[in-house]
This record gives C-alpha cells, sequence and structure tokens, in this order.
C-alpha cells in the first residue's frame, strides 16, 4: 500500500488527538475524584447515582424524623414520670389525711398538699415542645387545659386526635398526645376533678370522699404508666430503627461512591499510561514529518 | 538514418517532456495538503522512427491524468453522510447533557428536598419556619423545572438554527456544483483535472451536509439528488432547498420544489439537527412535562384534602394544569399559597396541629406515580437522564465508529490518490537525471555539429 504524507499526517494527527483524549479524561477524574462526570460517562450508573441518592436522602431524612421523634418523645417521657410521682405522692397525701387523728392544721396541710400537686400535675399536662402542647392531641397550639378566674381547672381544650411523624415508610411513632386520655380516660370525670373532689374531702376530714378520690388517682397513675411504656418502646424502636437507617444510608453512600467516584489509583495508572502514549505520539509525529526523502537531497 | 539535427530535435523533445514531468512532480508537491486533489501521472511514449533504419524519434508525452479510484471516491460519499449525521446529533445531544445537571444536584435533589421540606412540615405543622421552608424548596422545584425544560427548549431552537444553516450550505454548495457543471462543459480535456478535484471535494461537502445521489453525466459533471430523488443540481441548474417556519412551533421544514422532504433526510448534518430537534428533545421534554404534570396533580391531591391553618380545605399547592403539554415550562405554586405559608394544608382535619395531609405529601416522595405506576418521581427523572445519556453515548459511539470508518476509506482513497513525497522525490529526480541526459545528449550533438562546421570552415 503506498503512503502518502497526508494519510501519515492524519494517522498522527488521531494518534495524538486519541491519546490527548484519554490523558484528559484520567486528568479530570484524578483532579475532581469522579468517574461519572456527564450521564453519557456512564448511562446506567448515572440512573442508579440518581435513585440512590434518593434513596440516601430519604433515609437522612427518615433518621432527622427519627430524632426530632426521639427528643419529643424524650420530653413526654420527662413529664409522663413527673405526673406518675406526683399521683404516687397525692394517694400519699391522701393517705396521711384519712382516719380521724388529723387535726383540722393537719387536713389543711394535706389540701395546700393536694393543691401543690395538682398545680404540677397541670404544668406537665400543658408543656409545650417546639410551639405544640405535648399532651393537647392535634390542636396543636391550643392549650389542653387552663384554670379559670376561681382557680378551677376547666375540662380538656385539646384534640382527641393524636399527632404521629414517620420514621420510615409505613412506621409511624406517636409523638404528640391525648392528655385526655391520660387525665380522664374512661372516667366521667378527668383527674383536675379528682383533685378538686380530694382537696375538698381533705378539708372537710371526709374519709369516704378521699378513698374515692385515691382509687381515681390510682387509675389515673395507672394511665399514664401505661403511657409512658408506650413512649419508652417508642423511643427504644426509634433508637434501634435510627441505627438501621444510618446503617442503609451509609450503604447507599459506599454505592454511590463506587459507582460514581473515580478509583484513583486506576485513575492515576491511567493518567500515566495516557501521558507516556501522548509524548509517545507527539515524538512520533515530529519524527516521522522529518523524515522524506527531500531531507537526504542537495 | 536521421541526421544530427534531427538528433536536436529529438533531445529539444526529451527536454521538453522531461521538464513537463518536472513540472507535474513539482504540482503534486504544491497540492500534497489540497483537498480532493488526486495526484497526477505524465504519461510518455516512444516516437515511432520514421525509417527503418532509424533507432527511433525520442519520446513525447501522451498526456497527463489524475490517478482516481471511482469505487473510493464513492465509498467515501456513502460514509460521509453517517459522519455528519451522528456529529451533529453528538454535538447537540451533549448540550441537553449539560443542561440536566448532575446527578443529585438536579431536578431530582430539587425533588428530595421538597419532600423532605414535606416531612419537616410534618414534624412540626404549626411551625411557620417549615412553612417557609416548603415554599422555597418548592419554588426552587419549579425553578429547577424551568431551567432544564428552558435549557432544553433553547437546544431545540440551536438545532433548528443549525437546520436552517445547513440548508442554506446545501444552497450555496449545491450551486457551486452547478457552476463547475457548466465549466466542465465547456471545457478542454485537458483543463478538466482541476474540475473533477474541486467537484470531488464540493460532493463529500455536500454530502457532509446531508446524504445525495450522485449521477455522473457524459462531460464528467454530476447530477445530484437528495431525500427520494428529489432534484438538487441536475446539469448547470440547481435547484433550492427551503427552510420553511411551521406553525405553531415555528421550526423549520425542509422543502424542496414547495415540498416537505424533512422526514426524507435521512444523512448529513442536516439529518442529525432534524433527528435532535424533532426525535430527541421533544422526547426529553415530553419526559420532563410528564414528570412535572404528574408531580402536580398528585401534590394538589393530597393537598385539596386537608385544611389549612386558616381553616380552608379543597385548595390547591401547585397552581393546576389543564395538560401535561408544556407542563415543566408553566409549572408554578399556586399564588395564594406562594404568598401565604398558612395556606398550606398538612392536616387532614381542621386541627392546627394535625399533620396527616403533610405525611401523605412526603410520601408521595416514593408513590409510583409514573409510566403506569411504575416508577417514582425521581425514578422517571433517573429514566429520562439515563435516556439522555444512552442517547449522546450513542452518538459520540456512532460518530467514533463512523469517523473510523471514512478514515480507513480516506486512507486507502489517500493510498491511490494521495500525493506521497518521498515518491514525488523520487519522480523529480528521475526527471532531473533524466533532463540532464538529454542535456548532455544535446550538447555532444551540438559539439558534433560545431566540430563539422569548423571542418567546412576550414
Amino acid at each position: 500500500m503506498r503512503l502518502t504524507f497526508t494519510a501519515s499526517m492524519r494517522d498522527s494527527y488521531e494518534g495524538i488527538q486519541n491519546a490527548a483524549e484519554r490523558m484528559v479524561k484520567y486528568q479530570r477524574q484524578v483532579s475532581t475524584g469522579i468517574r461519572v462526570g456527564v450521564p453519557s460517562d456512564d448511562p446506567s450508573a448515572t440512573a442508579t447515582v440518581i435513585s440512590e441518592k434518593a434513596a440516601k436522602a430519604s433515609y437522612e431524612q427518615y433518621t432527622q424524623s427519627g430524632d426530632s421523634a426521639e427528643a419529643r418523645l424524650a420530653v413526654a417521657d420527662t413529664l409522663l414520670s413527673d405526673i406518675i410521682d406526683k399521683l404516687a405522692a397525692a394517694r400519699t397525701a391522701i393517705l396521711g389525711v384519712q382516719g380521724s387523728a388529723a387535726t383540722p392544721v393537719q387536713l389543711e396541710n394535706g389540701a395546700q398538699e393536694l393543691a401543690s400537686f395538682r398545680d404540677a400535675i397541670l404544668e406537665d399536662l400543658t408543656t409545650s415542645f417546639r410551639g405544640t402542647y405535648v399532651f393537647g392531641g392535634a390542636a396543636g397550639t391550643v392549650r389542653p387545659y387552663s384554670k379559670d378566674v376561681n382557680g378551677v381547672v376547666q375540662p380538656y381544650a385539646g384534640s382527641t386526635r393524636e399527632m404521629s411523624v414517620d420514621i420510615d415508610r409505613n412506621r409511624p411513632v406517636t409523638v404528640v398526645f391525648d392528655g385526655s386520655a391520660i387525665a380522664q380516660g374512661s372516667d366521667p370525670a378527668d383527674l383536675f376533678a379528682t383533685f378538686e373532689n380530694a382537696i375538698a374531702a381533705a378539708r372537710a376530714g371526709d374519709s369516704a370522699a378521699l378513698q374515692t378520690a385515691s382509687h381515681d388517682l390510682l387509675r389515673a397513675f395507672d394511665r399514664a404508666s401505661q403511657a409512658q411504656s408506650s413512649v419508652g418502646s417508642s423511643l427504644r424502636a426509634i433508637m434501634d430503627h435510627t441505627a438501621t437507617l444510618e446503617e442503609a444510608g451509609r450503604s447507599a453512600k459506599a454505592r454511590v461512591a463506587s459507582l460514581e467516584e473515580a478509583n484513583m489509583a486506576q485513575a492515576i495508572s491511567g493518567l500515566q499510561q495516557s501521558e507516556i502514549a501522548y509524548n509517545a505520539a507527539l515524538g512520533a509525529t515530529a519524527r516521522s514529518t522529518r523524515r522524506s526523502l527531500f531531507d537526504y537531497l542537495g | 538514418m536521421s541526421g544530427l539535427y534531427t538528433s536536436l530535435t529529438m533531445a529539444a523533445r526529451a527536454l521538453s517532456a522531461q521538464q513537463l514531468g518536472l513540472e507535474v512532480t513539482g504540482n503534486n508537491i504544491a497540492n500534497v495538503n489540497t483537498a480532493g486533489y488526486a495526484r497526477r501521472t505524465i504519461e510518455f511514449a516512444a516516437v515511432r522512427p520514421y525509417s527503418p533504419m532509424s533507432a527511433g524519434n525520442g519520446v513525447e508525452v501522451t498526456g497527463i491524468r489524475s490517478i482516481r479510484d471511482r469505487l473510493l471516491e464513492r465509498r467515501v460519499r456513502e460514509e460521509v453522510p453517517g459522519e455528519g449525521r451522528a456529529r451533529q446529533l453528538a454535538e447537540l445531544l451533549q448540550v441537553v447533557e449539560a443542561g440536566i445537571g448532575t446527578a443529585g444536584n438536579s431536578i431530582d435533589g430539587r425533588l428530595t428536598e421538597m419532600f423532605g421540606s414535606f416531612a419537616r412540615l410534618a414534624d412540626a405543622p404549626t411551625s411557620a419556619v417549615a412553612r417557609a421552608d416548603v415554599l422555597n424548596t418548592a419554588s426552587e422545584l419549579t425553578r429547577s423545572f424551568h431551567e432544564i425544560a428552558g435549557r432544553m427548549s433553547d437546544a431545540q431552537r440551536q438545532a433548528d438554527t443549525r437546520v436552517r444553516g445547513t440548508v442554506e450550505e446545501i444552497n450555496a454548495v449545491a450551486a457551486q456544483i452547478a457552476a463547475l457543471n457548466r465549466s466542465m462543459g465547456t471545457a478542454v480535456l485537458e483543463t478538466r483535472l482541476p474540475l473533477q478535484d474541486q467537484m470531488s471535494t464540493l460532493l463529500r461537502e455536500l454530502n457532509t451536509l446531508v446524504n445525495a445521489d450522485v449521477v455522473e453525466r457524459p462531460d464528467g459533471g454530476m447530477d445530484v439528488t437528495i431525500g427520494s430523488g428529489r432534484a438538487l443540481v441536475i446539469g448547470a441548474e440547481s435547484y433550492r432547498v427551503d427552510a420553511v417556519s411551521q406553525p405553531p412551533s415555528g421550526l423549520a421544514a425542509v422543502q424542496a420544489g414547495g415540498r416537505d422532504i424533512t422526514l426524507e433526510i435521512r444523512g448529513g448534518r442536516l439529518a442529525g439537527a432534524i433527528e435532535a430537534r424533532d426525535t430527541a428533545i421533544p422526547d426529553y421534554l415530553t419526559r420532563l412535562d410528564a414528570i412535572a404534570y404528574e408531580m402536580v396533580r398528585q401534590v394538589n391531591t393530597v393537598h385539596q384534602g386537608g385544611f389549612d391553618q386558616l381553616g380552608n380545605t379543597n385548595q390547591d399547592f401547585f397552581a393546576p394544569l389543564a395538560s401535561a403539554t408544556g407542563a415543566a415550562r408553566l409549572i408554578e405554586v399556586d399564588a395564594a399559597v406562594a404568598g401565604d405559608g398558612r395556606r398550606i394544608a398538612a392536616a387532614g382535619v381542621n386541627e392546627m396541629g394535625d399533620n396527616t395531609v403533610a405525611k401523605g405529601l412526603a410520601n408521595l416522595r416514593d408513590a409510583l406515580v409514573l409510566d403506569g405506576n411504575s416508577a417514582s418521581l425521581v425514578d422517571g427523572w433517573s429514566r429520562l437522564a439515563y435516556r439522555v445519556g444512552r442517547d449522546t453515548r450513542s452518538a459520540i459511539d456512532g460518530l467514533k465508529t463512523q469517523h473510523d470508518i471514512v478514515e480507513q476509506i480516506d486512507a486507502l482513497r489517500d493510498s491511490v490518490s494521495g500525493v506521497s513525497l518521498d515518491e514525488e522525490a523520487v519522480q523529480m529526480i528521475k526527471f532531473q537525471r533524466a533532463y540532464e541526459a538529454n542535456a548532455r545528449f544535446f550538447g555532444t550533438v551540438d559539439e558534433t555539429l560545431s566540430m563539422l562546421f569548423q571542418i567546412i570552415g576550414r
């Protein structure tokens, strides 16, 4: 086959161009650390990376929701612990003023003590966290319990609808509670009415009424304990699930990295090889263009 | 027997012949980089002797011809349109590809952010900050849709501009071919060689623009048709191809003699631009619109079932869209919602702290709502990105393959028609030495004659 100057130059140029393209490709990988810069670099890897990044963001979002729920539930747990403590103490105080031996002063002190427990529980049940009442249900910003001008606690004003957040797909956790379910449950009156009855009975030295109030408070105690148990279960579930989500997030991140990121050892090696090829192509071109029969004439 | 004068004449003719050989060599060397140039060779023949006792009458030039392989030239013309189409398509799709952004930082990232903001709203449905966050992320998402739809439309217009430009280039080349045909019709045989070189270059150029069929005329000129046999050049006449804007898009249809031949164009840069403009980019836009439209529909459906903080229900979150056509360009957050974050319906009942609807909105992230309920919105974007990447890759690979084919045929053509400097150097020496030898012969005859004249003069 005849070899011509033009064909030789074209081959040389193609060689230089191909080597330069490979060198630029590896150079970009080394400098950015990314293997897939545009979809055409690896279309199926691009599609997978998009899905994996969305999945990773989803795990992160659920982890964030779990963290937030955990914080709310930790507050609810503390408040319920306090309510349980106060209810137990109130029953102890009732026991202290029951019987004929109590003096009027002791009865009044007992009544005062019961009133302070009532107020403490009222404070617990009307605590808000991040702008919403923990025991106000879906009413959100509506104070669930409040006193009237005479200092009497009014009936529940919150919502009986509880609020949950998803800590994973189809995995809701209740974070805002129906206060009336704790304060009243299926009883005819809420525990604040029970406290009012107990305070009046203490002042009157009415042992039978105090006994009834003690039973009512015991049921409230049971309801609060049950609610706390449920909160504890949710907290454990969140902690367990957060670990799972974090692991899933790490896996997704690793998969994204394996698809998207450059293998640096391979990229550096490729860069070196392509640089050698580029220099060789340049050298070969320079050498071949210097050599023609004309160089040897005259 | 010939005389010394005859020998002198023979030597002079040989000198002229070798000189012409040198000229041909010089011409070849001068045109070593000329596109379409086919190397020339000079053909010598021995001049017949006038009598049986004559050794001969030297040499004469019988012709100069260019070395061409018609088969290879036709193969080049057949393959060049494929390269032109692939190059144009690759260039335009790379523009689209650059416009869709990178994984995680485009529509997919914005979708994830918006649904994340719905999840945060579900966590704090009474929070004004969470509501503002929802509005911000939704607004960013609509902006992304606008930008990407805009970039795709720009790429489509760019492709249309190339269609129009290429049509003008085709007309210009066709006019040059017609002019060459005219010249060939009147040229004598000896002056046709440069015209053939030019014709070869022009036909290649034309085939880079559009696939053209060529029929050679008896006078060496070429008749050219494009599409399904539409005349472009017949003899000395060229027939215009027009790019005519079509309503409602305003994109140009390619017309020949008033007939739309857009669908008949199968090769060359024109075909690449048409394919990008009429097939690839509209497909991407349709898919992008489908994502935007379905998202608006799904979000609005869930949102309508909720209550905002002002007690309103049955309200849209996004401004409703009549159809999927142009959805990515038209998508907007509903003006009432955009102006007042309290209008976002997060609650399933008329209670401010409820988050049922916000959760429903957040869960749309994973809902399979596209492609016959087989893909989520992010999956839809992922499929679109895959398609753009696959098409671009395919065009780039096609270009490389086609380029290699053309290169190989060019190399074959060059091996026949190209100028080899080494070969020309040899030719140059050959003619130079022949010239020297003939000059010496001339000198010898001249000296002999001089000697005779001296003898006569004594």
